[in-house]
């Protein structure tokens, strides 16, 4: 097959259902990364379609970028190889729903909204939110190991998985874990396929542990005069059990659009039985008499809607760039004291998940370039010295970061190599050079 | 390199006192907890830093020599016998508690480290590590990585993978690499995710650091007894689908029941049909509620009796009750064999009926003791080892038991891992396309397959015979 050529899609056209495989400039122009457009968009029905699609550009060298809804894909830079556009929104099915077992199987392109909404008439969930619901699935939020403000615990996106099948780079369809809640047999192969940003693989199917809903919810705020006093107020309310499910301290720039009321603040969230949430609440209220409750369904909720999304870059968000630390809880402090005059200089907002030791900082388009670099570099070292971790997200060129050790480097290419030997799995996106 | 030559290197970096050579005293590393099969290692060496760890494996794979990572030897799968490799490799000169950073909730330690001391030495801090396997006591860091360990309390607060941040890894080439770190979200795909649970098949784990929890801030241990089986397991059934999550729910048959109690005397029904132990912990505001509807399930359900511990030594008797029970087995027949399946929870009720059936058909005295909020079932087969028919009947019984629990949906291990035990149950979960991936990615890790040979996967064309006699591979 000649790399990209009309034949290559007559000849997966041939293979797959019609309609599958769309060429059409309109099409091709809804997945556009940077400035690459894909030659072909396809809509695989189900996953021994995707394993074909796979096979054949495994065959002809043809790069693809699998897709869910598309609201992570401009977390990272482009593809340096884009040909094909393998959209999983028609894998939306359910496979196996347990509720007595707190276990659910379904497919990748199932969107996170519409999977809430299933799980919710029996009070259950997957205890952690993630930014845009609506245009997140599945397969998006486990490649991009995504992980909102609201966890239950220490739990992420790796946790509440027990089970996937994806297809490698040979377009092989392969299985890890099960369907039950504790399992040690082979390999934890979606440890690996979490995060990896579909580089490794397409997921088809995902099983998630579920767990009961939180009974009750409330959300307060409590506003402040700074970053650093919005971080102070934060671990306050850590001092004391219940924990907060929910917690940050976020100080917006003037320009990101939110009111002037919600700028600079604490949001802490209570979740789970009566009792717990009406002794956090007690808790807060005892420790600022100035909190206020946040009403559930309503358009204060743009403050949390911001603060639940704050986590995305890119064209749909106020940010047009940004970057993320992760540090001990120990080190936020510090941290905080030293962005707060980069937040100021640059225009840039900040939030801060202290439970997870995140802190996340966004450049609107007006920001200069030389501040968002310096704030960097900068942040760069910070983690370095601080037994951290920074990293880049959504510039508009590729900016050269240290990420992992060398010996850590190898085993990690070696992975790839082994999975997507052709290297057509979204190239060049998560590591630079494969 | 000459066997001796090899054995004098490995002294110069180990010292005497780290090399174990006469046969009496390598005896004691033939088997681990699961005792069906045995092999004496030629060699067992035990360094006491990574450094010595790292010259120690660099020689053996100059000397292309198999080796196996062996931590305190309680695992229940076979996963240290040294059937294809002669030299073993022990931790347990590496049990220092590097820091504790209670402020961040992280402690760094040596891989030989008993998991109990852990929580030992930040209880002052008001911290615990929260996997706690019934063998806590004996069991290393370094083992429950690699077997992704369990325990009690994991029902609530996840397994041995959901609080380790980060491992340093000594490759089969001798090279160390540390994989994840100190904070929650590192760069790069998550290899030391991918290392947890490996069972030793891509290096020797030397140092982690953990997750420490905070001590809740309240709990209520419950023992509710049943007249039978089925009704404690449909009382467990009703806990999980009323939406509690206890922090444990761990059930004893009646054979378990009675042996505990002729051993340890804790006061146990002698006509119980079932115990069923209930942990619930947190917020003091939740805990009582949430204690109240465990307990309203269990009598719905069938309870005869519910008991609350009062006080901290109650508690604390109630889990030596349960965590003693293997101990106690020990009393019932000279051998058993511990098997470790999983079935959705919602098919406990159907495993434990077929777990009858096939102790009858197989004449078998079978006792159950298990993680039963997770469905994990650990069925307890007594044998005697001197009656080779009965051995015989005891691997076929418990090959049918996990039959079983994949038929229901589950898996052929919980927690115990594969090791050489369930080697030949990896395909009712797995295609062949899938083992074929994991075997290459373990080749990333190990491309010799020198570090713990012929564990997890099962030979290429060959399938596993029951009990079939393993040698080891003479030097
Ligand atoms: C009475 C009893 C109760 C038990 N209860 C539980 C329970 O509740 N939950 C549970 O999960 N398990 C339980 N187990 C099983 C066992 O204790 C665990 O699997 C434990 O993690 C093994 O640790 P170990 O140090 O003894 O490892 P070992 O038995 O020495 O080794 C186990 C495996 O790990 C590998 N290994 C050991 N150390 C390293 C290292 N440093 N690097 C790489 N690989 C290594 C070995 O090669 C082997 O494959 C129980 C066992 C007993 C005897």
């Amino acid at each position: 097959m000649a790399l990209g050529s009309a034949d290559t899609w007559q000849h997966l056209a041939s293979r797959l259902q019609k309609g599958v495989v769309c060429t059409d400039l309109s099409s091709r122009q809804r997945f556009a990364l940077g400035s690459l457009l894909p030659q072909a968009v396809i809509w695989p029905a189900n996953e021994e379609e995707v394993a074909t699609t796979v096979e054949l550009c495994a065959e002809g060298g043809v790069a693809l970028v699998a897709w869910g809804a598309g609201a992570r894909q401009r977390q990272l830079p482009p593809p340096w190889r884009y040909d094909v556009a393998l959209v999983l929104s028609r894998l939306n099915r359910v496979v196996a729903y347990e509720p007595d077992d707190l276990t659910i199987t379904v497919e990748s392109g199932c969107r996170w909204d519409v999977l809430g909404g299933l799980l919710a008439p029996r009070r259950l969930w997957i205890p952690f939110d993630v930014a845009v619901p609506c245009q997140s699935t599945v397969g998006g939020v486990v490649a991009s190991a995504a992980v909102g403000w609201e966890r239950a615990g220490q739990l992420c996106t790796r946790d509440l998985l027990l089970g996937v099948a994806w297809v490698t780079g040979h377009g092989q369809l392969v299985h890890g874990g099960g369907r039950v809640v504790k399992n040690v047999a082979g390999y934890d192969l979606m440890r690996l396929l979490a995060g990896s940003w579909g580089t490794l693989g397409v997921l088809t199917q995902v099983t998630w542990k579920l767990l009961p809903a939180p009974q009750e919810r409330a959300i307060g705020w409590v506003g402040s005069r700074s970053l650093v006093h919005a971080l102070q107020l934060a671990m306050a309310c850590q001092e004391q059990q219940p924990l907060p499910t929910s917690l940050a301290a976020v100080a917006f720039s003037p320009s990101a659009g939110v009111a002037e009321a919600w700028r600079v603040g604490v949001v802490a969230g209570y979740s789970g039985t009566p009792e717990e949430v009406r002794a956090g609440k007690a808790i807060l209220e005892a420790k600022f008499g100035d909190a206020c409750w946040l009403p559930e369904a309503d358009a204060a909720a743009d403050l949390v809607r911001h603060v639940r999304d704050f986590s995305l870059v890119g064209p749909a968000q106020p940010w047009a760039a940004g970057l993320r630390l992760s540090l001990l809880a120990s080190d936020l402090m510090t941290c905080a004291e030293a962005l707060a005059t980069v937040v100021d200089k640059a225009q840039a907002s900040v939030c801060i998940w202290p439970q997870r030791g995140t802190v996340l900082v966004r450049f609107g388009e007006q920001t200069p370039r030389t501040s968002c670099l310096r704030t960097w570099l900068w942040a760069n070292e910070f983690a370095r010295e601080h037994r951290g971790w920074a990293w880049p997200e959504l510039w508009p060129e590729r900016w050269e970061f240290e990420s992992v050790s060398l010996p850590h480097l190898y085993l990690s290419r070696r992975v790839k190599e082994v999975l997507d030997p052709m290297g057509i799995l979204s190239p060049g996106r998560y590591w630079r050079h494969w | 390199m000459q066997w001796a030559h090899l054995r004098e290197s490995l002294r110069t970096v180990v010292g005497s006192e780290g090399l174990i050579e006469p046969y009496e005293a390598r005896k004691v590393y033939e088997c681990d907890g699961y005792t069906l099969e045995r092999a004496v290692p030629e060699l067992v060496v035990l360094p006491a830093s990574t450094a010595e760890m790292c010259a120690v494996v660099r020689l053996l794979h100059r000397a292309g020599v198999p080796f196996v990572p062996r931590g305190a030897g309680t695992g229940l799968s076979g996963g240290c016998l040294p059937l294809e490799a002669p030299v073993m490799i022990g931790t347990s000169r590496m049990r220092r508690i590097l820091e504790i950073d209670s402020l961040n909730r992280r402690v760094m330690v040596e891989a030989g480290v008993a998991n109990l001391e852990v929580t030992r030495a930040v209880t002052e801090f008001g911290l615990h590590y929260a996997p706690d396997p019934s063998s806590q006591a004996a069991c290393s860091i370094g083992g429950n990585i690699a077997e992704n360990s369990g325990g009690p309390h994991t029902l609530k607060y996840g397994v041995t993978t959901n609080h380790v941040l980060g491992l340093e890894l000594v490759l089969p080439d001798g090279e160390a690499v540390w994989l994840g770190g100190w904070v929650d979200d590192v760069p790069g795909y998550d290899l030391r995710g991918f290392v947890i649970g490996s069972e030793g098949t891509c290096g020797i784990v030397t140092r982690a650091i953990l997750r420490l929890l905070r001590n809740p801030e309240a709990w209520q241990t419950i023992l509710a007894v049943f007249p039978s089986v089925a009704a404690a397991t449909s009382a467990v059934s009703a806990v999980i689908a009323a939406g509690v999550v206890p922090a444990a729910l761990e059930l004893m048959d009646r054979l378990i029941v009675q042996a505990v109690e002729q051993a340890y005397h804790f006061g146990f029904p002698a006509d119980a049909g079932a115990v069923l132990i209930a942990e619930v912990d947190g917020h003091s505001a939740a805990v009582q509620a949430e204690a109240e509807a465990v307990k309203k399930l269990c009598l719905d359900a069938g309870a005869t009796e519910i008991r609350s511990a009062a006080t901290e030594r109650e508690r604390a008797e109630l889990w030596k009750s349960r965590k003693r029970a293997f101990g106690a087995v020990g009393r019932l027949a000279p051998n058993y064999c511990t098997q470790d399946g999983v079935v959705p929870r919602t098919c406990l009720p159907e495993i434990l009926q077929r777990i009858v059936a096939i102790a009858e058909r197989y004449r078998l005295r079978v006792g159950n003791v298990f993680h039963a909020g997770d469905g994990n079932i650990h069925p307890i087969l007594l044998f005697d080892e001197r009656d080779p028919q009965e051995v015989r009947r005891v691997l076929e019984a418990g090959r049918e038991i996990l039959a079983a629990c994949v038929e229901l949906g589950g898996s052929i291990t919980g927690e115990h891992g594969v090791g050489v035990e369930k080697i030949a149950e990896m395909p009712l979960l797995f295609t062949p396309q899938d083992l074929i991936v994991m075997q290459a990615l373990r080749q990333v890790f190990d491309p010799e397959q020198r570090s713990n040979p012929g564990k997890m996967f099962p030979s290429p064309g060959g399938c596993v015979e029951v009990a079939r006699p393993r040698r080891q591979v003479p030097v």
